[in-house]
């Protein structure tokens, strides 16, 4: 027997599809007709199941295509040799049978994933190993777009605030690669005051992702017609999401502004349960109510204040982050985790 | 179904420990194959439940708003805990107390 090793090395990280075949012309075909639909393939061919098991443990191909009639060693018995190594699980086990030779009872037990009958299914072969790399293509394609916009969310965080009386620092963790919630703060020097807002969409897919956008849009234009009314923020942003959705996305919100002047800290929630002050090291824990946003077309918001006096941080955070902080025994986070720490350099009297 | 019960056009729905966004499809899913069964009243009983997150809270609005289309109601019941701190925050609890 001529061993027809037409082997190429793979190059790269080209995926590998391993024909054996006594017939070389078969192959041949076989490997040019694949070529043609999925050109970025190397294609193995061999005559020999001694070879063609070797080219198994050493190259793991994606797909093997094994004649069951082979002279040497049949088709059955190196599937199932091949199935036993243990790199080998993954590989796609396609065989080749002529129904009136090979009975197909025994290959599926063995470990064949699909046969296909020698005269008549040359073109459902190649379409099913095209059609797998048109998936996986369009798999790969969502999680490139994935990537792409966690990139863009990382973008939108705000610059953390290094000034002589305090600082702004925030963490941000996506529960996946993508977030629900946002973040946002900015000091205005002309009114001594720091401005700021948390918001918690429900998911962390791509739609919550996009929401997250808006939204940021929304708040940043609430604050520019509001600023004086943390509570009218709210509601501005409440309203917009009934005019822009039929069946408004829910979103959990902060929104906060600390005047310098008076010391004084304004807050109102949708429905995020509480935040902190840390008076001494001790977390004092203020809680709140309000309807998420995009709950109720008509709501008033609350909006209250506290004297901040003696205080060395404020912790705003997602309901995420409130629910690990309680917890002394958690050790794995559920969701989204946001919060944003205000620190008092000095503290006030 | 895994974690409703329907009976007499009421669904029931009990999680055991945390239910988050790993549970809430298949709620979502089996709230769905209920409705189509003519249910009108969902109960969200967390009686068990010990955490709920923003996926939950979003699916209970969206089941209160398919139900007032057709005068059905959401009740929340048995909550302690974090649920319940969570669930008066949103000012849920107000609205679909069950008396």
């Amino acid at each position: 027997m001529s061993n027809m090793n037409l082997a190429f090395k793979s190059k790269g990280k080209k995926e590998v599809v391993l024909i054996i075949d006594e017939d070389e012309k078969i192959s041949i075909a076989r490997k040019t007709a694949l070529l043609e639909t999925v050109p970025y393939l190397d294609v193995v061919i061999t005559n020999s199941s001694l070879d063609g098991i070797r080219f198994c443990r050493d190259l793991i191909p994606r797909f093997v295509i094994i004649n069951f009639d082979m002279p040497d060693i049949n088709g059955l018995l190196i599937c199932s040799i091949v199935r036993q190594m243990q790199a080998c699980e993954q590989i796609m086990m396609y065989g080749c049978y002529d129904p009136e030779k090979s009975p197909l009872s025994t290959a599926f037990q063995v470990g064949f994933d699909s046969c296909f009958r020698k005269d008549v299914d040359e073109e459902n072969l190649i379409g099913t190993i095209k059609r797998y790399y048109e998936k996986k293509k369009a798999i790969n394609g969502y999680f490139d777009d994935v990537e792409k916009v966690r990139k863009s969310q990382e973008q939108m965080l705000p610059a953390k605030i290094d000034r002589p009386d305090f600082s702004v620092d925030y963490i941000y963790s996506p529960y996946k690669k993508l977030s629900g919630d946002y973040i946002d703060f900015w000091y205005e020097a002309d009114r001594n005051g720091l401005y700021g807002y948390i918001f918690d969409v429900a998911g962390h897919d791509i739609e919550s992702a996009f929401q997250v956008s808006g939204l940021r849009v929304s708040f940043r234009h609430a604050f520019e017609f509001c600023s004086d009314s943390v509570s009218n923020v709210l509601k501005y942003v409440n309203r917009e999401l009934f005019l822009l959705q039929v069946e408004p996305t829910l979103v959990a919100a902060l929104a906060f502004r600390f005047d310098f002047n008076t010391k004084q800290l304004f807050f109102s929630s949708a429905g995020i349960p509480s935040f902190y002050i840390v008076q001494n090291g001790e977390y004092i824990e203020i809680e709140m109510t309000g309807n998420l946003l995009g709950d109720l077309e008509e709501v008033v918001y609350e909006e209250k204040s506290i004297l901040v006096k003696n205080v060395n941080e404020i912790i705003f955070s997602s309901d995420g982050f409130s629910e690990i902080f309680k917890k002394t025994n958690c050790f794995k986070k559920h969701d989204d985790l946001s919060a944003v720490m205000v620190r008092f350099k000095k503290k006030f009297d | 179904m895994e974690f409703v019960s329907f009976e007499a056009r009421t669904a029931t729905v009990k999680v055991e420990g945390d239910m988050d966004v790993t549970v809430v499809v298949r709620i979502e899913d089996e709230l769905n194959e209920c409705l189509d069964r003519g249910c009108s009243e969902i109960v969200f009983d967390f009686e068990k439940t010990t955490y709920i997150d923003s996926t939950v809270i979003s699916r209970i609005v969206t089941f209160e708003r398919k139900l007032r289309k057709i005068d059905g109601k959401v009740f929340l019941v048995n909550m302690a805990g974090e649920v319940l701190r969570v669930l008066n925050a949103t000012k849920l609890l107000e609205r679909m107390k069950k008396n």
